[in-house]
């Protein structure tokens, strides 16, 4: 098992760019294939890309996309940009927070659900927004939040 | 240009920033993320000065002037700018000293404070009396705080050798994180995170010992605050005194000064200035003081008696070795060490050729020879080389070092080059830190090297592009020899068409190259082949003596032996001999008679008759030339630890024990007009140096000397009559890097 | 013989991000299938497009050639739509919009009051190609542009053109593009870069998604040119990644004009090359900020650094680089095809052109207005906007993101252009533009901004990085009633000190937000302060108004939990 991801990201890696400047463009790629970027895959995506280890980590601790712990089952991003604020975004994340028990930022104990804020989707118009498993939800109310997470764990009991 | 700083005028050209014309001036503006050699960063905004016509102050130190600036940099608005930013720095340093009700009475107050594991204020601070920001917040006039505390640390970490670091202190100032970048490149630290959360650290927090620290003390030396100290003198009194000296456990010849409290050293710091300019090693900037006082250090003289070393005088030591010596005139063999100043090694010359009439004197540093560019055991040649001048450098070519540890000064400069895009092919079999940093990596020993050179150089000599206008001497034949000489079989990875590209678009090159590639019947070779590529791309031909006087001790043993330079050990079965110089190879087969001049105990002590304990650097004094080609005096910075003597001392008392005395010998200024008398590149040198320029040994260039022949492998080499490579961290007989605990560590072995 | 001709309509889905969120795609899919299944397929045509601004009413279609809208569609509206305006050329009425005062049915584009007095030259494209198409592109007549200036006008041509039409940068500074693109041409150094700076941060501006999302091509065109008149060859687009589908139809858009010799090597035959690499941003609002930028480019951390130098004197790598906004670069084909008089005989003395506005909050009509510089604030709220809903009354505009200011609803009267607004305590900034009623709370507004501000702070200088979080928890304390006089003297004096010492952009102008609100609000923070109320009925721990609805106190109660406390 162990094996198997070094040559998955062996491989990802022969095929991306090996300079420094590539930095976050292969960080992405990683991320994005392995829903995190494995704190063990540090050394080898540093070597390949000719960087220090501690560079390579200070880029990846600054910026939000990445993230060293694997993302839970569904992710749920509420939007807290002023237009969604000013419609009630707020009151949406108390929402989730309450229904969870957890505060934004961190995941549930069961490893079902990671919540989290993002700062504008750029779906302004139509807030409060919120994007569950990649999918944009707009005009989201208190009681529609709810009904979405009932209607996850009914399909997780299921499978 | 003109400009106008607090209505005084300047004139000057170029682009200095204000902060440079402030200080021409004499103005102080404070500053706390400023440094002289880091690129300007602009963070603490505390050196912000208004300048006429700008709507918002601008940093001074990232500011460059222009024609008809008026600049103010005290103004009330300023001033109360300069505590506001000082308040919000402060608001997250551990500053209770500042605000505390007791300040005037802290002297009889203090003994009631209760040692805590970290500083709350500046009286706990390792740094106290000596921070930057205490002398910012006192420049500033910064009575008190308006903002709450936060403490942004995470504890004191201890878990690296040398380096004791606390997050709580740091003012985010980021001079660490930008001299290991910009000048040391071992990019061990870095920004971490973003925000209120930033920190400077690590991958994942790691130990510096598992990021590619070196270990190399600049962070420290710049870190304002106490937030990077250096562990054995954390809460260490002030020092009385600092003395230079030059270092001399390497090739580098680093100025240091050693700080001295009560006589005894208590830590060391590296001195601005060339070659270094304020920068060390682990070795030179942690680990001096634990040498000079060793356990395994004698200090006594030793005789022989009944099959045991036993101490005694030195009246009845030099009666020993001089009776030993006078049976076997003509039939000693001796020693010496490359690490040794000029004086001890001229005195030691003459004592074994006009008093011993020894039969062989040679460096136990053999390598020495080959790389100054003797393969033709006629001359020395090597033109010398300054670090800046490799710093620009457009295109390394490094051969089996690891400059980090053999030279890493050179390594500072190759960092810098690298950085402003130069680019570097590494030759080599095993690891090395610049690794990251190749554009071209090859994998081939010295051996196989020589194949990837040829080939190299039979390219580069066909493009027809040399680099002198009319060729130089020994081209044509050159030529015809490359043409005839079949390439060792080169190793599959190499990519010759790019570096021919880099070496076309980039000049100058430079090969850097050390003992181990020339330490082996290929070695005439190489040095010849890389002579010519230098020559050719009109480069910098660069050896890396690993000792601290390689150069002068070849120019010394030359005189001394008048150039028969002995191609192998050809001891000659001695009956006598005398260890001035590591030789780990000698094995005593039986009756021989061997008198020791060491410090540590070791291989040479164990099989001595006679030992005699003698200075190591910082405790002597004497002229050394560095890897560079450069001549530096090295004053004593500490007295001789117990009865140990110069070198050039014994060599005088034992010329008089063996009833010769040499006059020449006795006093410092004696031996050192006898060896400028007969050694003509170092009176040159010296001249130069009294005329109060850099003096550097003048070697013959490529312009005088030409392209030279390319041996065939020297079938004659005998790895087992020849003296092993030492480890570069050995000094004399001591294994710096296996004897002293934290430097093992910090090598990770 | 029937000589009826037959008419092909189609029915374009405008099916940008917040379509699809709204459910444009599955309109699309019941369009097909009646279509389909009515075998219409040749007289009905189907395009799917990016964006069309009109958010309020998404998923949305129009009907063309005669630009019937309908709006706050669902699918099982596909068969009217099909049937009665696609194959007959009807209105179906219930799908229309409305006059709000009459009830009249307005079904055309042109007669909606949200569209009458737009001057959608840039956004009306977005209603004309498929994104996915460069051939819908080149065929409304892309592309003519960069023919005219790379084969008919030289460089300094191009600039020159530029610069009669007036163009300032769209990205907040409003700064003259010519002069900037003159100073990165006259600068020494090879190579040169350009940047198409697409971190569009700002909450609640979304004009550039919209653009990159629906017409990717006038960006590159736009691009290319510039790279001509300036002496680069080699560009960069870096798109937020928060923005995937402006990513994706980027990336595919970059790749077809590729193909076409449109980028590359002698592009079009000419010799000039110039190639793009798409760049997706990795969560970094500093990220916009141009050295911030400049640094992700090359790989390090979205740290800005000091200027000067200027990116145009030494940039990515030390070498010449300009940088300007996506609306910035989308105008220029517009400038090189239709001619700089026409250009600059729109807008003011001083500000040419158009601009669009992210109209959101509490406006009835809510989306993409663009509008010729000089427009009034009242036209775009009342006019285009639709007024305030639900009877309440405007109190304010914010614009400008965390970096701008609020304009009170006294100013409704200011015609929007980059010197009034300046003038105002305010600055266009990207173009957002978010409508403030009397239930929002002017305070919580800034609290807000500060809070977002210090979570995106960088972290390099202290008067930032200090600045904003303890500005942001003294904030805090106003809206929990914790707070007291010296607080707002507090408030007052860090605002002044991280306006003026800090290194960059987003620091200098993180006190924006508290300094505007201090300025035409501060009743209201003397309200909070000293009464423990809050007028708007905004702030939960203060004094309730009547008619506030229930919140639940659970967030609070959770963190306190989380951190051990009963």
């Amino acid at each position: 098992m162990e094996q198997d991801w070094k040559d998955e990201l062996d491989d990802l890696l022969k095929e991306s760019g090996s300079r420094s400047r590539d930095t976050i463009p292969v960080l992405h790629k990683v991320q994005e294939r392995f829903g995190h970027v494995p704190p063990e895959a540090l050394p080898t995506i540093a070597r390949r890309l000719h960087v220090s280890e501690s560079e390579l980590y200070g880029v990846l601790s600054f910026y939000k996309a990445f993230s060293l712990r694997p993302k839970d089952a569904h992710t749920i991003s509420v939007c807290l940009g002023t237009a969604c604020h000013v419609r009630g975004g707020e009151q949406i994340i108390q929402e989730l927070e309450n229904a969870l028990g957890i505060s934004a930022g961190k995941s549930t104990a069961d490893g079902l659900f990671t919540l989290e804020t993002v700062n504008c989707l750029g779906c302004c118009a139509i807030g409060p927004v919120m994007v569950v498993d990649g999918v944009t939800q707009a005009r989201i109310t208190p009681q529609a939040a709810r009904e979405l997470l009932a209607r996850i764990r009914a399909g997780e009991k299921k499978s | 240009m003109r400009i106008t700083i607090d209505g005084r005028v300047l004139e000057t050209s170029g682009a200095p920033t204000i902060l440079d014309a402030a200080r021409r001036l004499g103005i102080s503006i404070p500053t706390l993320c400023e440094h002289r050699r880091l690129v300007p960063y602009a963070a603490c905004r505390i050196c912000l000065v208004e300048i006429a016509g700008r709507k918002l102050p601008a940093p001074a130190c990232a500011t460059p002037v222009e024609e008809g600036m008026e600049v103010i940099t005290n103004s009330p608005k300023i001033q109360a700018l300069r505590r506001e930013v000082l308040d919000l720095i402060l608001s997250e340093h551990p500053s209770a000293c500042l605000i505390c009700l007791e300040k005037e009475n802290c002297e009889e107050a203090k003994s009631m404070i209760r040692k805590t594991g970290e500083p709350t204020g500046c009286i706990l601070c390792p740094a106290d009396g000596r921070c930057d920001l205490q002398k910012v917040v006192t420049e500033v006039g910064l009575k008190g705080l308006s903002h709450p505390m936060t403490y942004r640390g995470s504890g004191v970490r201890r878990d690296d050798p040398f380096i004791d670091r606390d997050d709580g202190l740091c003012i985010l100032c980021g001079r660490c994180v930008r001299v290991c970048h910009e000048i040391r490149g071992a990019d061990a630290i870095a920004f971490v995170a973003r925000g209120s959360r930033v920190t400077v650290g690590t991958s994942m927090g790691k130990r510096l010992l598992d990021v590619g620290c070196l270990f190399c003390g600049a962070c420290v030396d710049v870190c304002p605050t106490g937030a990077l100290t250096e562990r054995a003198v954390r809460y260490a009194s002030k020092f009385e005194e600092q003395r230079s000296f030059i270092c001399g456990l390497c090739g580098q010849g680093c100025r240091l000064g050693l700080r001295l409290r009560g006589g005894r050293p208590v830590d060391v710091r590296p001195e601005d200035g060339s070659p270094n300019d304020g920068q060390a090693c682990v070795k030179g900037r942690f680990v001096i003081g634990d040498l000079l006082g060793h356990p395994k250090r004698f200090v006594r003289p030793m005789v022989r008696r009944a099959g045991v070393l036993v101490e005694t005088s030195w009246e009845d030591a030099l009666a020993a070795a001089g009776r030993g010596l006078a049976e076997h005139k003509g039939k000693t063999a001796v020693v010496c060490s490359a690490r040794d100043s000029c004086e001890d090694l001229w005195a030691l010359g003459r004592l074994s050729r006009d008093v011993l009439h020894a039969s062989s004197v040679r460096l136990a540093e053999d390598s020495a020879a080959y790389l100054l560019g003797c393969p033709d055991g006629a001359e020395i040649y090597a033109p010398p080389m300054t670090v800046d001048e490799l710093s620009q450098a457009r295109i390394f070519f490094i051969f089996e070092e690891s400059l980090h540890l053999t030279a890493p000064i050179f390594g500072v400069a190759v960092n810098q080059a690298l950085l402003k895009g130069a680019k570097l092919v590494l030759v080599g079999d095993g690891e090395y830190c610049l690794d990251r940093y190749a554009a071209v990596r090859v994998k081939a020993g010295p051996a196989e090297a020589g194949g990837f050179l040829t080939s190299l150089l039979r390219v580069l000599i066909n493009k027809n592009n040399s680099h002198d206008r009319g060729r130089p001497a020994g081209f044509e034949s050159l030529r015809q020899v490359l043409r005839t000489l079949p390439p060792d079989s080169p190793t599959a990875s190499v990519k010759l068409d790019r570096i021919v590209g880099f070496l076309e678009k980039r000049r100058p090159a430079a090969f850097i190259f050390g003992p181990r590639f020339v330490a082996g019947p290929w070695g005439h070779r190489n040095a010849a082949l890389l002579w010519n590529l230098a020559g050719h791309t009109g480069g910098l031909y660069v050896p890396v003596g690993w000792e601290a006087n390689a150069r002068g001790a070849v120019e010394i043993m030359a005189e001394i032996n008048r150039g028969a330079f002995p191609r192998s050990a050809e001891l000659n079965k001695p009956r006598a001999l005398i260890l001035a110089g590591p030789d780990a190879a000698f094995k005593r087969a039986g009756e021989e008679f061997v008198v020791a001049l060491d410090a540590f105990h070791g291989d040479a002590a164990a099989q001595a008759d006679v030992v005699l304990p003698r200075t190591v650097f910082a405790e002597q004094e004497g002229m050394f030339v560095n890897a560079e080609g450069r001549l530096q005096f090295s004053s004593a910075a500490v007295t001789p630890a117990g009865e140990a003597r110069l070198i050039r001392s014994i060599a005088a008392d034992l010329a008089r024990a063996l009833g010769a005395g040499v006059p020449a010998l006795e006093t410092r200024d004696a031996a050192f007009k006898d060896l400028i008398g007969a050694v003509p590149s170092l009176a040159e040198a010296i001249r130069i140096v009294r005329g109060n320029r850099p003096a550097l040994i003048a070697g013959k260039g490529f312009a005088a000397k030409g392209f030279v022949d390319i041996p065939d492998l020297d079938m004659t080499f005998d790895p087992a009559a020849a003296f092993p490579l030492r480890d570069p961290d050995d000094y004399l007989n001591f294994p710096t890097a296996l004897e002293i605990k934290s430097l093992r560590t910090a090598r990770r072995r | 013989m029937d000589e009826t001709v037959l008419i092909r309509r189609t029915i374009v889905v405008t099916a940008g991000t917040c379509g699809r969120a709204s459910g444009a795609l599955e309109i699309r899919d019941a369009l097909r299938a009646e279509i389909d299944r009515l075998g219409a397929g040749d007289r009905v045509g189907l395009l799917v497009t990016g964006c069309h601004g009109f958010c309020e009413m998404e998923p949305s279609v129009v009907v063309q050639p005669e630009g019937i809208f309908y709006g706050k569609l669902k699918p099982a509206d596909a068969a009217a739509i099909v049937k009665q305006t696609a194959l007959a050329g009807k209105v179906v009425e219930k799908l229309a919009c409305k006059i709000p005062t009459t009830g009249r049915v307005v079904a055309r584009l042109e007669q909606i009051p949200f569209f009458k007095k737009q001057m959608r030259v840039l956004l009306e494209n977005n209603l004309r190609v498929d994104p996915e198409k460069i051939e819908d592109y080149i065929r409304i007549g892309g592309y003519r542009a960069l023919t005219k200036g790379l084969f008919d006008m030289t460089s300094e041509g191009v600039i020159e053109e530029v610069r009669r039409a007036g163009l300032r940068g769209r990205g907040g500074a409003g700064f003259p593009t010519a002069v900037k693109w003159g100073l990165c041409r006259k600068a020494a150094g090879h190579p040169k870069y350009i940047i198409c700076n697409a971190d569009e941060g700002d909450p609640g501006a979304y004009m550039d998604r919209s653009l990159l999302e629906g017409n990717p091509h006038a960006v590159i065109e736009g691009m290319i040119l510039g790279a001509y008149a300036m002496g680069a060859n080699e560009g960069f687009i870096y798109v937020r990644g928060e923005y995937p589908l402006a990513v994706e139809n980027v990336g595919r858009a970059i790749e077809q004009a590729r193909s076409c010799g449109l980028l590359g090597p002698a592009i079009l035959g000419s010799e000039f090359h110039f190639d793009l690499q798409l760049i997706q941003g990795a969560g970094a609002f500093v990220s916009g900020e141009e050295t911030a930028l400049m640094a992700s480019i090359e790989g390090r951390k979205a740290f800005p650094r000091q200027r000067p130098p200027y990116p145009a004197e030494s940039g990515l790598w030390g070498k010449p680089t300009n940088i300007n906004n996506v609306e910035t670069w989308a105008n220029v084909p517009l400038i090189l095809d239709r001619g700089s008089a026409w250009y600059a005989s729109i807008g003011t003395e001083k500000s040419k052109g158009t601009k669009i506005f992210s109209l959101v909050g509490r406006v009835k009509n809510t989306g993409l207005v663009e509008v010729p510089m000089g427009v009034t604030l009242r036209e775009i709220i009342e006019d285009i906007g639709g007024g305030v809903p639900e009877g309440r009354t405007l109190k304010a505009v914010q614009t400008g993101g965390p970096s701008g200011g609020c304009l009170p609803a006294a100013s409704v009267d200011l015609a929007l252009d980059y010197e009034t607004l300046a003038k105002a305590g305010s600055i266009m900034g990207s173009g957002g533009m978010i409508v403030l009623d009397d239930r929002t709370c002017m305070v919580d507004l800034a609290r807000y901004y500060l809070h977002f501000l210090e979570e995106e702070s960088c972290g390099k200088c202290a008067p930032c990085r200090v600045g904003t979080r303890l500005m942001s928890e003294l904030l805090g304390r106003m809206t929990a009633g914790t707070a007291d006089e010296a607080d707002l003297a507090r408030l007052e004096s860090l605002a002044q000190t991280v306006k003026t010492a800090s290194l960059c952009g987003l620091g200098q102008t993180a006190a924006n937000p508290i300094l505007s609100t201090l300025t035409h609000f501060r009743s209201e923070y003397e309200a909070h302060i000293r009464e423990k109320r809050c007028p708007a009925g905004v702030c939960r721990e203060l004094a309730s108004s009547p008619d506030q609805p229930a919140r639940p106190i659970g967030r609070k109660a959770l963190k306190n939990k989380e951190r051990g406390r009963s």
